[in-house]
């Protein structure tokens, strides 16, 4: 029998993933596989048990299972192969090399691989909490699954550290589970998350959201025994002596930004974006191997998991389409950051397809106008009531706009 | 007659909305600090009557995991959100559960359901 | 009452080669430690070094010691299947001042008999170490300082030890010690009484606190705190040796160098405390290895940091490697003074005491059937490629990785926790196989790790512990 060889394989069943190979299959991949480490598909969404999913791409409020619900269900509704409980280990040439309990070490040869591994989060070590080493320190990504599906209560007096979404929802989590939040301090002077979260959150249960304040201890040599928040110096994020302030707790989550999970990505010697920490790619979300595709997390941080479907559609349909030998190929020209722009995602561009291009700002700002070049010659320009780099914005472009020019650049003023 | 000061969430703009009147009798004399109708409606509601949508899990019984999620299938008062949570940890779901099952009608008298959100085998 | 011939307080890196050592004996012998795990103390937390003795002050015992301990290390990593690499150590000098002092640290390091220190020229150095500051104007090479993993290096002691039938009583503290006529009697601990022949202290950093039981306390043990950072094994700026400073009067300086597991470990700083159980990091602590390893390595890169921690060293006052016996107190061996080389002096104080006991009139016939090696737990994400579908297809929890940043599955962790002295906490799992020990730092395994903890050993969630009793890890059920 000869080597089976998939069209496309998909490396992770999370959003990504699962709208990845969605997105093959819809634009005409016969083999499609998809590789995901969990029992179960749905990645991070199955304990995100909260709504709020699903406005942009389904005009329904879901929860995150419910959102996984509904590509699951597209999954088994078409012949796409899926290994669960299963670890890539590597990502080799036209390849994958997994194992699980089942198949052992198997090697699952591709002619285009889409990575789809998400993001993890900072830990502890990374944002470098000084103090003890006690139980009771969880990142709240890490909390939540054990709350919402290992049926594990992780505390019962709570501080939290960082306003990133995760940390609000827990906030709130772990108080209708009967537990007590203290306080939510966050290092900059405004939120990292939605202010939906912080509204339904915090505020809903009276949970203090402590703005330009930090954790500069933790205590408790066995089980933590509290934690010590101090106010910063909003312009050195460094702390002011004398504001030191003990809150007497036995748990602290963390909820201090996200990071794409490009272990794979890295070691297989794909080119990585300082910025984003994730490959780099052009508007078809290929990388600089034309074989492999990236989308969702994996590649930039996303707002909202609903652009994370959308972008992995295209990938997985981009993918398809180089398997089939149909995606264009034509040198590509840059896209650049202008003022106050930190990152554009795609990096490259193929002029001759249509390009959306998804940016950040470099800080919040009221009244700007935002403006694509190509080359020197102004395209495109729009005015904003407000730009902040927590929420993501993209524009457009066309092959007609790109004709000739050496590169794309967008700023904000 | 109360004063209250709505942070908007119905876009990222975050507007201070001021709204004044009495809630108990849904009467509002003012309104202002909003920049859009959706945000005027926004406040006008919260104010007089915050809904929300409740989220939590319910424990399983014969399943492969311990827990089901659930939620109220529309937003309920806010205010009954911790009396819910006294509800849901009395109940135990077995069998197979697709998100939408309603696992208990007309939710502490709300008429709003209470009802799977993630699945069991 | 217990009965047993030896006890040995504290399974360390000293408790726990003197276990071993003393397991080759037709003895019984008994281990009592206060923490729920072998390991010690500061054995877990230090540069996980084995030193040659190459700085030590001349002619004492610790000197004596260190230098012949450094050539047991091959054939005992090797016996006891645990990874030991000689990478070598340079001291490099940065300006005239610096150079001025070589000469005098190549001769302290003949009158050690560590004869095998190089001079290096700037430009040999720079090719050993690229990351090394240009500025750097010549050095030493000491080829056999070497890199080990500290709590494999003692866990895989104390198991081999528990083997060949030590018995090793863990969460147990020693409140007293009994003596009647001139001769110990009775350990006296929180869990009851041992009735022994001989009692050796062996721990540490409370080595004046148990010393006390006996009156045997003409010294005091303060602890000196060394901060350290663990770099991801993807940082940006590596070195290949262990790069020391060279050192003031105060202490040897911060140093980095790699680990056993390919990680940088950059540190540590040296701060005499008076709490023993302040095991804390600080910002202050942290800034000023920054800073100061900045100097040698310009480039390291803190921000790739996964960990930071602190260990503490038994700064013995008045100074120095003591291992005492009494002619008012027979059967009592005081072993105080082990500081930063006793995670090298170790197996050497082993013998030493194992030999001082014996010339003292021990009874001590040895064994026929000593078990001289032990097997570790399969490094699977070393092995090849058929060597990990032959494991899978033994045994198929090989093939559930639990662990994504070390790849490290089920049946790692299965057999950390099933072996002799297996692990019974997150913390023992983590110091055996090493899940939770990379960049996520348990974010992902750790929810899995408790299950399975909890599972192998028949326990609820809810009762595993970090480490000591009262680190549970979970408040109870959410339902």
């Amino acid at each position: 029998m000869a080597e089976k060889i998939y069209d496309v394989i998909v490396v992770g069943g999370g959003p990504a993933g699962l709208a990845a190979a969605v997105g093959a299959k819809e634009a005409g991949a016969k083999d499609v596989l998809i590789v995901e480490r969990d029992v179960s598909l749905g990645g991070i969404l199955q304990q995100c048990i909260h709504p709020g999913f699903g406005l942009k791409h389904f005009n329904a409020e879901l929860s995150g299972p419910e959102y996984a619900y509904r590509f699951i269900e597209k999954v088994k509704a078409t012949d796409i192969e899926v290994k669960l409980d299963t670890m890539v280990l590597e990502v080799g040439d036209h390849s994958v090399v997994g194992i699980n309990p089942k198949d052992g070490l198997f090697v699952a040869k591709g002619k285009s691989i889409v990575l789809a591994m998400g993001c993890r989060e900072r830990t502890r070590g990374a944002i470098m909490t000084p103090g003890t080493r006690p139980a009771g320190v969880y990142t709240a990504g890490a909390a939540q699954r054990l709350v919402n599906r290992q049926n594990m209560m992780v505390g019962k007096k709570v501080v939290i550290l960082g306003s990133g979404d995760i940390g609000m929802i827990m906030a709130r989590r772990m108080t209708l589970e009967g537990a007590k939040v203290l306080a939510v301090a966050e290092l900059m002077d405004y939120t990292a998350g939605l202010t939906r979260n912080r509204v339904q959150c915090l505020d809903d249960f009276g949970i203090p959201l402590l703005l330009s304040h930090t954790i500069v201890e933790i205590k408790g040599n066995k089980r933590v025994e509290g934690v010590v928040i101090a106010e910063v110096d909003p312009a050195t994020k460094k702390p002011i002596k004398g504001t030191e302030v003990l809150y007497e707790c036995d748990t602290l989550l963390l909820s201090c930004g996200l990071i794409p999970e490009n272990e794979l990505t890295k070691e297989a010697g794909i080119k990585i974006n300082p910025i984003t920490n994730g490959p780099e790619v052009n508007q078809f979300m290929q990388t600089n191997f034309e074989y492999v595709f990236a989308c969702g997390n994996v590649v930039h941080v996303n707002d909202l998991v609903d652009n994370v479907t959308d972008e992995s559609l295209r990938a997985g349909s981009y993918a398809a389409q180089y398997a089939a030998g149909t995606l264009p190929k034509a040198a590509e020209i840059p896209s650049v950051t202008g003022n106050n722009v930190r990152y554009i995602c795609p990096q490259r561009i193929c002029p001759e397809a249509p390009a959306k291009l998804f940016f950040r700002a470099a800080a919040p700002k009221l009244g700007v106008t935002m403006k694509v070049y190509a080359d020197d010659k102004e395209i495109f320009s729009k005015k904003l009531i407000k730009i902040n780099p927590g929420e993501m914005e993209h524009v457009e472009v066309s092959p007609e706009d790109m004709k000739g020019v050496s590169a794309i650049k967008i700023e904000v003023v | 007659m109360v004063t209250k000061d709505i942070i908007c969430i119905t876009c990222p703009q975050g507007c201070i909305i001021k709204v004044c009147g009495d809630p108990e009798k849904g009467e509002i004399v003012s309104c202002e600090g909003f920049k859009c109708k959706r945000g005027k409606a926004y406040a006008e509601n919260e104010f007089v009557h915050p809904l929300r949508i409740l989220t939590s899990s319910v424990k399983t019984a014969g399943a492969a995991v311990p827990l089901v999620a659930v939620r109220t299938a529309a937003p309920i008062p806010k205010e009954l959100q911790m009396q819910g949570m006294e509800e849901i940890k009395k109940l135990t779901v077995s069998g197979k559960v697709v998100p939408g099952d309603v696992i208990v009608e007309n939710f502490l008298g709300t008429g709003v359901a209470l009802v799977a959100s993630g699945s069991l085998e | 009452m217990k009965k047993t011939d030896v006890v040995i307080i504290g399974a360390g890196a000293v408790g726990s080669a003197l276990a071993r050592e003393l397991s080759k004996y037709q003895l019984d012998v008994t281990v009592v430690e206060k923490n729920a795990d072998v390991g010690g103390d500061s054995s877990k937390s230090n540069s996980a070094i084995i030193h040659t003795g190459y700085d030590a002050k001349p002619g004492t015992l610790e000197s004596e010691l260190v230098v012949a301990a450094n050539p047991m290390y091959d054939e005992i990593c090797k016996d006891l299947d645990i990874p030991f690499k000689r990478i070598g150590a340079i001291l490099p000098a940065f300006n005239d001042e610096q150079m001025e002092q070589l000469p005098a640290i190549k001769h302290k390091a003949m009158q050690n008999r560590v004869y095998d220190v190089e001079y290096k020229t700037a430009a040999e150095l720079l090719e050993m170490e690229p990351e090394l500051n240009p500025e750097v104007k010549g050095g030493l090479f000491i080829p056999r300082e070497s890199i080990i993993d500290p709590f494999l290096f003692c866990i895989a002691l104390a198991e081999n030890a528990a083997d060949n039938g030590v018995h090793f009583e863990l969460a147990t503290k020693v409140i007293g010690i009994e003596q009647k006529d001139g001769a110990v009697t009775t350990v006296k601990t929180d869990k009851g009484d041992i009735e022994c022949k001989y009692i050796i202290n062996a721990a540490g950093l409370y080595c004046d606190e148990i010393a006390s039981f006996v009156g045997k306390n003409d010294y005091y043990v303060t602890p000196r705190k060394g901060q350290f950072y663990i770099l991801d094994k993807k940082t940006s700026c590596k070195v290949n040796y262990i790069v020391l400073p060279i050192p003031t009067k105060v202490t040897k300086g911060k140093l980095m160098c790699p680990t056993m597991h390919g990680n940088m470990l950059v540190g540590p700083t040296a701060e005499d405390m008076l709490d023993k159980e302040d095991k804390s990091t600080n910002t202050e602590g942290l800034e000023s290895i920054a800073a100061d390893v900045r100097k040698m390595i310009p480039r390291v890169n803190l921000r790739d940091s996964i960990t930071q921690y602190s260990g503490l060293r038994a700064q013995r006052n008045p100074e120095g490697l003591n291992i005492d016996m009494y002619d008012d107190l027979k059967g009592y061996v005081n072993i105080s003074g082990v500081r930063s080389t006793g995670l090298t002096n170790s197996v050497a104080v082993a013998k030493y005491v194992a030999d001082l006991l014996i010339e003292s009139g021990m009874k001590a016939e040895p064994k026929t059937d000593f078990i001289k090696t032990r097997k570790g737990t399969p490094h699977f994400a070393e092995l090849s490629a058929e060597e990990k579908a032959e494991l899978i297809a033994k045994d198929a929890r090989y093939g559930n990785v639990i662990c994504r940043c070390e790849t490290i599955t089920e049946g790692q962790i299965c057999d950390a926790i099933n072996r002799t002295l297996g692990a019974r906490t997150v913390d023992g799992v983590k110091r055996r196989v090493r899940a939770g020990m990379g960049r996520c730092q348990g974010g992902f395994c750790g929810p899995r790790v408790i299950e399975i903890i909890a599972r192998e050993l028949g326990i609820s969630p809810d009762e595993v512990c970090k480490n000591n009793e009262g680190s549970e890890m979970l408040t109870g059920f959410v339902r």
